[in-house]
């Protein structure tokens, strides 16, 4: 957009103060969790999308094919045992990663994600995003689309071939823990891309899913597997500045710095100080919140 | 000693919006009423969490003349045929199509193109209509491979690589996998794992395999296997076997075959859940110009038919002004 082509690229790190990092910064973040999570790649995307601010190679970070086995509202209950404190040297004892939902009294970190809303007219307006209204948001069945069973063959040779593997589809809600031996999943999967948002200065999560079939899913579906506290206010559908072809799910970026800064006082306060290399383990740790059943390495052992 | 039907998990199409937006595009802009094959790209991974099915990958770059996978990926070659109505679509012969595949297959293999470049052996081929009014696209994807005149078999159940190598050997193959792997610009898909009598574990291409038959080595077939169950190796390994049986078969009756997984988790390489596979290899010479070619991917029903998607919430512009603020 034109805030985006105005803006002039972060130079000087204003990483503590701030809780915004410079294109050098995200560069050196990614190289960080590409090592340690190899999961996760740097993508160059479409060659006439190149970002001059960004190394050619290194214009995104992409993890693909994710599983996201269960709809949020399947695990919309508190369960003790999925809790897990995570170790920070501060004397209220760091602050609980739920494995799920942020929940009121967890802690001010998962609160502070919990708050990420569109809050300001003028910031929606500047940035030039597209809300998704789900005022009317049924599928689309006013066109009308051929009988697909009219289309099955019936005499063709793979009928007959007994060296195919006849898929013994299980669903994940069965039994995910032995899943493995009885057969295939049907489960949904999403790409996952970080990109460095030149406006709000901090990285940006872009979400790509798919369902059981391997087919996209609409955006309706999609909000499934967000939280619903941020389903809708903070997940926006906007043109992905890498990647060609329709609007990509986007969580919006306007509360990331707040929640960085937050982090980023809440380690200081402990007696601990916070490399800007950390920042991206961090980002993918606390939008989990946003999305807390896809099942990404976000890394979760790692040492502040 | 009992032996077992070999079967192979079949490959699932998956494609992203960015697929569907750069085909509706080509067809506009490039192919315009032009229904002649055209030359995409999939690509496959070894790497999936247990439980998910064996995945063929095709995104916006699948129409990229210089595509690369992407890291840890492999290329499978593409055949796209894009029909301009819905009826060409029905009614085309499904089993010609395959067949031109499947040729294209046979050819690689019994010219030797195949030997040095073993990915030729990963092909796939895409029928597609798009109905760019409505932005629904009919499609339907084949795997095509190559049958042998009698099923593969098992001579035993499936072994869990732990069982057959030591930790330390694990350890040694995770090495000079990598060290096999940056030899090449992209991935390689098909190998050869060569285990020497002084327990020395090497991987090479399937071309040098001469050098280490008739001596005091043990050769295994090893591929990158995309599924993830303990029981069944997934479908590139059929035309590896097709290859395997066309140049060494019968003086070869039985191979080791590592269906070779490599999961990243936390930072670390874990190929245990890896399997390897005693098989009984079958006669490829055929009477025919081709053996007999399968491949085409069955429908959410399990049964044989294309399938549908409907991308107009997303892609139609004005659907998309609409849902607009």
């Amino acid at each position: 957009g034109v805030a985006e082509y105005l803006t002039p690229v972060l130079k000087e790190s204003k990483f503590r103060e701030t809780g915004v990092i410079t294109p050098e910064e995200f560069v050196a973040a990614g190289d960080h969790i590409v090592h340690h999570c190899p999961t996760w790649q740097w993508a160059m995307g479409d060659e006439s999308r190149i970002k001059p601010y960004l190394p050619r190679d290194k214009q995104f970070l992409i993890t693909r094919k994710v599983p996201c086995y269960k709809r949020v509202k399947q695990v919309d209950n508190h369960q003790e045992e999925q809790e897990k404190v995570i170790e920070v040297d501060d004397e209220d004892g760091g602050w609980v990663d739920t494995h799920h939902f942020p929940d009121s009294g967890i802690g001010q970190v998962l609160e502070a994600v919990s708050e990420m809303t569109l809050d300001s007219k003028s910031k929606e307006s500047s940035s030039g995003r597209a809300v998704i209204n789900t005022g009317d948001d049924d599928e689309d069945e006013d066109e009308e689309a051929e009988d697909m069973e009219a289309f099955e063959e019936s005499g063709m040779l793979e009928e007959l071939d007994d060296a195919t593997l006849n898929h013994q589809a299980t669903t994940p809600h069965q039994d995910s823990e032995s899943g493995a031996d009885s057969g295939v999943l049907q489960t949904r999967t999403y790409d996952l891309n970080i990109t460095y948002d030149k406006y709000y200065q901090t990285p940006r999560l872009w979400l790509n899913g798919y369902d059981e079939n391997g087919k996209p899913l609409s955006v309706d579906q999609m909000y499934e597997d967000f939280s619903q506290d941020h389903a809708k206010k903070t997940v926006t559908m906007e043109t992905h500045p890498n990647i060609p072809g329709p609007p990509m799910a986007s969580v919006h970026p306007c509360r990331h710095a707040d929640v960085m800064k937050k982090i980023i006082e809440m380690v200081a306060d402990g007696g601990g100080e916070l490399g800007v290399h950390m920042y991206l383990m961090i980002f993918l740790k606390f939008v989990q919140a946003v999305i807390p059943t896809i099942e990404y390495d976000y890394t979760r052992h790692f040492t502040m | 000693m009992a032996e077992f039907q070999l079967q192979f998990a079949p490959l699932s199409s998956i494609l992203d919006g960015g697929f569907w937006h750069k085909l509706s595009n080509n067809k506009l802009n490039v192919y315009g009423l032009d229904e002649s094959p055209k030359t995409i790209h999939g690509f496959y991974c070894n790497g999936d969490p247990p439980g998910m099915p064996c995945r063929m990958n095709l995104e916006y770059i699948a129409f990229d003349v210089d595509f690369k996978p992407p890291l840890r990926c492999f290329d499978c070659h593409g055949t796209l045929i894009n029909t301009n109505t819905i009826d060409k679509f029905k009614d085309c012969d499904k089993k010609e199509l395959l067949a031109m595949v499947g040729k294209k297959i046979w050819q690689s293999i019994t010219s030797g193109e195949a030997l040095s470049k073993p990915d030729l052996l990963s092909q796939l081929l895409l029928l597609t209509y798009a109905d760019l009014k409505k932005y629904h696209y009919y499609y339907w994807f084949a795997f095509p491979c190559l049958c042998p005149s009698e099923d593969f078999r098992l001579v035993r159940s499936p072994q869990k690589l732990h069982e057959r190598l030591t930790s330390s050997q694990m350890e040694r193959l995770i090495t000079a996998y990598d060290e096999f792997q940056s030899h090449h610009s992209n991935h390689q898909g098909y190998f050869i794992v060569v285990e020497t009598l002084d327990d020395v574990l090497k991987i090479d291409s399937v071309q040098n395999i001469s050098e280490y038959l008739n001596k005091n080595t043990k050769v295994l077939f090893g591929f990158s296997d995309p599924c993830t169950l303990e029981g069944n190796p997934g479908w590139p390994l059929r035309n590896y076997l097709a290859l395997i049986s066309y140049y060494w078969y019968p003086s070869l009756q039985e191979v080791e075959v590592l269906c070779f997984r490599c999961r990243i988790k936390d930072g670390n390489c874990d190929i245990s859940h890896s399997i390897v596979l005693t098989v009984k290899l079958s006669s490829m010479t055929t009477e025919a110009d081709l053996p007999k070619c399968v491949g085409w991917e069955k429908n959410e029903r399990q049964k044989l038919g294309p399938r549908m998607v409907n991308l107009s919430a997303s892609m139609d512009p004005v659907k998309l002004s609409e849902s607009a603020v």
